[in-house]
């Protein structure tokens, strides 16, 4: 009866801990929403009176981007699980790729609403605005590293023998964990910024 | 019956928690399949230095912790002498370290004195001793593991606190000296306008550092304890010392983020003009910042801290009693679970660090009540503390003085943290001595004191030499007599209405009578100072030539006292299977001896044999 719900593979000890991680990052990124939730409560109007609003197309426009890398890192994924070690580092690369795009995008909508007059320290809703999506930029950015820190890894790994240490074996799941995770960040992030 | 005809194959059953059994499959990275025995370490920079090894790690941090408690109780010293003569140059050292004034702690130093000596007490010394050092040294070895689940992040967290450390002390000299905006580094006083220099931004750049470290720590403490616990502990069966050190790491994991978050928003605010707490630099509507924002994210870290700070002390203590009560510990499932209840309230009282902040109402007593509820789980251990030792075959050495030391003085600022959880007697004690008396012998000195039972009581399994009992108690009596002297005093202070942060208090007329019991907490604060030399001398005794302590000097159950003292680097060489519970102590079945090693099969007293 216990076999019959147990999952398929057991979580490893990596996992969990990268879990336990990713709560801490929650919390960081949390603690940014509920000042923004705070601040959005004192304000009698949002956006402030004589600001323009965020534009909608870029930042849509990067959460596409960043959604689509996460589905290129599922692909990755399941060629990892089959063995397809070609067919893994292209999804991989691409995600990368993707990662890279998002963050080029990220700094076109930092230009676009800094040509509206809203500069870094100019008040409040731009504060916040460039504080967040910084912040979640250079999450993006490491995560960026690490992805491109397993594929070197990889790349000279041999996928049929058991004789690499689990550590790096596991490397590409924790780097998928993490990636998803901070795509997740940043829906909640476009949703709460753009459209409410 | 051998442990190694018991030590569980990859294909062993194992009961967790709940009762299920857990089937472990070879090649899966299971539960026990990481722990290979690693060779030794030769080369002197990665034994002693870039050091996987969780039992140098835990050395590492004590003895960081034990330098930044000096300079921290040093600072406490000046403090003292200030409020004590105010105007008056410090004995010896003032014209070394005031020179322009003579001697005399200027008051722009004695605000910058307050805020270092709280910042270093709390993240450079508890943390570094209690959660580095015992944190380390006893998560694997009392749950039976070979070390730290992710031994790599181990040595990061030990470096980052060393980096830390390291732009803490540079603040401390850079021009317009370290920051003075106290502890907890409140906007608008925080704010460049008001703190210029660069003093408040390495602060803010150090905790950042110091916060991370713990995080490191905390994802390594949690994994470890839930995946690597050997074969038959439950969580029950985990010594209390555990149960406390895993809790802090949780709270640690989730909330120290948010402190870190508060502290990047501060910093963009001094750095880079931007206003999230200020709301002075008003230009538009609802543009403002709001400084009241960072006391919210401040104390939903900073209530969690407290307990992160006391909970591995708890603990301990809870340990200790029953151990040198030659007891059982009174209810020891119970008070497991009363500290899991107090850590899980610890997570939503906050507010009652702002009562005073103009709060609603609503708020204001709904924080108050959960305050207050705290009260029954910290009453629910108390008791269980009284219970163990009630009737106990008490053995007096140095680590039972000091647990019991923490039982009374945690009594006395548990029965304080009452008038202050009720808002209306806040609304009057906020901000007084009363405060900083209430939470000196609850989280620090209650913290500093298990600090100390933990040292002596694991120093021979560190070292594998005994520390010296006439020295220990005498360091015991010259600490613990002056701590709750002048915190008691403090309570006095802050009852008469002394505020606690004000430089020269006497300037006002009411405050004026309590200048002799000024000069009486001064005289303690010199003793306690001096006191600590017994430790000092204690502890550089014992490591050069102390009595060898064998593998179990104590005669405690728990696994760690199993292995040679110190133990080898890969602890274990068979990961042993527990039987017991962490406290049989007078089992009346037992007939050879008063206790039972965890990993002891005995018929009929042990739990049945799992798997």
């Amino acid at each position: 009866m216990e076999e019959a719900i147990r999952k398929p593979r057991p979580i490893t000890n990596a996992e969990f801990g990268m879990w336990v991680g990713l709560a801490s990052f929650g919390m960081l990124f949390a603690t940014l929403f509920l000042s923004y939730g705070l601040a959005r409560l004192r304000a009698p109007v949002w956006p402030p009176i004589g600001v323009e609003s965020l534009p909608k197309l870029l930042p849509t426009l990067a959460t596409l981007i960043l959604l689509a890398s996460s589905w290129t890192l599922h692909k990755a994924l399941e060629a990892y699980s089959k063995g397809l070690k070609k067919l893994f580092l292209s999804f991989w690369n691409w995600t990368v790729f993707l990662g890279f795009t998002f963050l080029a995008i990220q700094a076109f909508s930092w230009k676009q609403v800094n040509a509206f007059g809203e500069q870094f320290n100019s008040n409040l809703y731009g504060n916040i605005f460039y504080a967040m999506t910084g912040l979640h930029a250079l999450h993006i950015l490491g995560g960026i590293i690490v992805l491109l820190v397993v594929s070197m890894k990889i790349k000279n790994m041999n996928f049929l023998s058991r004789e690499h240490g689990k550590a790096s074996k596991q490397a590409p799941r924790l780097g998928a964990m993490y990636w998803h995770f901070m795509d997740f960040i940043w829906v909640l992030m476009y949703l709460l910024l753009v459209w409410f | 019956m051998t442990t190694d005809t018991l030590n569980p194959s990859h294909t062993s059953l194992h009961k967790d928690a709940h009762g299920h059994d857990h089937h472990h499959e070879p090649l899966e990275p299971g539960i026990f399949e990481d722990q290979h025995i690693h060779p030794d370490p030769t080369n002197f920079w990665l034994k002693w230095v870039f050091s996987f090894d969780h039992k140098v790690i835990a050395k590492q941090f004590l003895f960081f912790g034990l330098f930044w408690g000096v300079i921290g109780a040093f600072m406490s010293v000046l403090i003292r002498w200030t409020q004590a003569y105010p105007g008056v140059p410090f004995p010896v050292l003032g014209k070394i370290l005031y020179p322009y004034t003579d001697g005399v702690v200027p008051a722009d130093a004695y605000t910058a004195l307050f805020t270092m000596h709280g910042t270093i007490m709390i993240f450079f010394a508890i943390t570094p001793i209690l959660i580095g050092t015992l944190g380390n040294l006893l998560i694997p070895l009392q749950i039976g593991a070979r070390d730290m689940i992710f031994p790599w992040l181990n040595m990061l967290s030990f470096w980052l606190s060393a980096l830390g450390g390291v732009v803490m002390f540079i603040s401390l000299f850079v021009p317009f000296g370290p920051s003075a905006a106290g502890w907890t580094m409140y906007p608008t006083l925080s704010h460049a306008q008001w703190l210029p220099g660069s003093g408040t931004n390495l602060w803010l750049i150090s905790i950042f550092f110091m916060g991370f470290s713990s995080i490191t720590g905390a994802v390594n403490y949690i994994t470890t304890v839930i995946r690597l616990r050997a074969p038959g502990m439950g969580f029950f069966d985990m010594p209390l010392t555990v149960w406390g050190l895993w809790l802090t790491a949780i709270l640690n994991a989730l909330f120290l983020p948010v402190l870190a978050a508060g502290l990047i928003l501060l910093f963009l605010d001094r750095t880079f003009g931007t206003n999230f707490f200020m709301a002075a630099a008003i230009s538009q509507s609802g543009t403002q910042g709001d400084p009241i924002l960072y006391q919210h994210l401040f104390w939903i870290f900073g209530h969690p801290e407290v307990y992160i700070l006391i909970l591995p002390g708890w603990g301990l203590v809870s340990d200790l009693l029953s151990f040198f009560s030659r007891k059982p510990a009174f209810g020891a499932k119970l008070t497991a679970l009363s500290m899991t209840c107090i850590t899980l309230l610890s997570m939503i009282v906050y507010g009652h660090h702002m009562f005073t902040t103009g709060l609603s109402p609503l708020l204001t007593t709904g924080f108050a009540t959960l305050t207050l509820l705290i009260s029954i789980p910290s009453g629910i251990f108390f008791l269980n503390w009284l219970a163990t030792i009630w009737k106990g075959n008490l053995q007096l050495n140095t680590p039972m003085w000091f647990s019991l030391g923490v039982v009374f003085t945690f009594s006395l600022g548990g029965l304080t943290g009452l008038h202050l959880a009720a808002a209306s007697s806040n609304a009057l004690l906020h901000n007084t001595y009363f405060v900083v008396g209430h939470f000196h012998l609850t989280m620090a000195v209650a913290a500093l004191l298990s600090s100390y039972a933990g040292v002596y009581f694991w120093f021979p399994k560190m070292f594998g030499k005994m520390m010296d009992e006439t020295l220990g108690k005498l360091h015991f009596w010259f600490t613990f007599i002056p701590v709750v002297l002048i915190f008691c005093g403090m309570f006095v202070l802050g009852y008469s209405g002394m505020h606690r942060r004000i430089y020269n208090p006497y300037e006002y007329s009411y405050l004026k009578p309590l200048l002799p019991l000024s000069k009486v907490l001064m005289v303690l604060v010199f003793t306690v100072f001096f006191g600590q030399l017994f430790f000092f001398i204690n502890l550089f005794k014992s490591l050069k030539n102390g009595k060898t302590a064998g593998p179990n000097p104590w005669n405690v159950g728990t696994l760690e006292w199993t292995v040679p003292s110190p133990p080898p680097h890969h602890n274990f060489d068979v990961i042993p299977t527990v039987y017991n519970g962490p406290h049989v102590y007078g089992h009346p079945d037992v007939k050879d001896k008063d206790w039972l090693g965890q990993s002891e099969y005995r018929e009929g007293i042990s739990a049945p044999v799992k798997g």
